[in-house]
């Protein structure tokens, strides 16, 4: 009993770590990792949509493809911080995610249900092509199964394990811009601002670091 | 003393013979004598008639060809156009629209990321990926 107790306080003391570790090997699985890999592509570009919506713009389309990349149409609306919150926008849902979904279960079922009507909104208005829709039915569909677990400690987990895979997703991929292209948000925000992409590399970079420091601080509750 | 030559003999010789058979052979000979003259008569004026007669004759008036030739030819380009917008209506059905065509090149010219600058500023969205 006592070695089920030291267990215990050992995963919930490391729990943050283990479950970020865990989404840091499953996202190595070729298969399996798609899912997640959409999940960081729809938070990157809906946060670019919402930008736009912020900003007085509006959004024309979201498109995702399989290899996890994705594309996010705007009219309007400023274009500097639409630019930045792609990369800033996945590291703040990642760490909402993960945030919420250890406040409380209940909470986190709320939580859950309220990514369920962003993803229906965003099927029904910005979703314009077959392959996208396709990507987000199954992301739907696994945030309705989610919904199906009896025990909600799984709940809880699995819903931080999608959390922890956004944020880990939105550390790695700002670097996949320094290739000397200038191309994507970093050259749009240094072409916007005539700082160099790769400050704004590092800013991103640095905002997702900070993020995974505060969540290994977050005591479940 | 009278000499009987089968071979040559004239009719005065004949009525100098005398005597009814000889004079029933001279009939028959001025009858085929006259037949002949008479189909020749009539195989000549038959040829007059062919050579002279126009209306039997295919007189065709160059400028008449022409007038036709031009009015065929305006029948035929007619005929054409009119089955040309008859072939694209009944085409027509399954053509997508402008604005389809001008969305699906939008789309297809994404793919090629150096291209979204002039999609930018053709369409005036901006595009973020």
């Amino acid at each position: 009993m006592p070695e089920k107790l030291n267990s215990t306080s050992f995963f919930n003391q490391y729990r943050f770590w283990i479950i970020f570790l865990s989404a840091a090997l499953v996202v190595e699985i070729p298969i399996i990792s798609l899912p997640l890999k959409w999940f960081e592509s729809y938070f990157h570009e809906i946060s670019h949509g919402i930008a736009a919506l912020l900003t007085g713009g509006s959004i024309i389309n979201i498109q995702l493809f399989p290899n996890g990349a994705g594309l996010c149409t705007t009219r309007g609306g400023s274009r500097l911080l639409i630019s930045f919150f792609g990369y800033a926008g996945a590291v703040f849902w990642g760490v909402a995610i993960y945030y919420v979904a250890a406040m409380h279960q209940r909470i986190a079922q709320l939580f859950s249900a309220l990514i369920l009507i962003l993803l229906l909104t965003t099927l029904i208005f910005w979703i314009r092509d077959l392959l996208s829709f396709s990507i987000m039915s199954v992301l739907l569909m696994i945030i309705v199964l989610k919904f199906k677990l009896e025990n909600l400690q799984y709940f809880q987990m699995l819903l931080q394990l999608i959390g922890c895979s956004v944020l880990l997703n939105s550390l790695k991929s700002p670097w996949y811009l320094i290739d000397g292209r200038s191309l994507g948000d970093g050259a749009s925000l240094a072409q916007l601002t005539g700082m160099p992409e790769i400050l704004w590399v590092c800013l991103w970079f640095m905002l997702g670091v900070i993020g995974v420091l505060k969540l290994a601080q977050v005591k479940r509750r | 003393m009278q000499i009987n030559s089968a071979s040559s003999f004239t009719p005065n010789t004949a009525l100098n013979i005398g005597g009814d058979q000889q004079t029933r052979v001279n009939e028959q000979r001025d009858r085929l004598v006259v037949q002949q003259e008479q189909e020749k008569a009539r195989q000549k004026n038959s040829q007059n008639t062919q050579q002279n007669n126009p209306s039997e004759r295919l007189d065709i008036d160059p400028a008449a060809i022409e007038l036709v030739e031009q009015n065929q030819q305006l029948n035929a380009d007619t005929h054409a156009r009119q089955d040309q917008a008859t072939q694209s209506q009944r085409a027509g059905y399954d053509q997508p629209s402008q604005q389809n065509i001008t969305a699906v090149s939008a789309y297809q010219s994404v793919g090629g990321i150096a291209q979204r600058d002039s999609i930018q500023e053709t369409f005036g969205v901006d595009l973020y990926a």
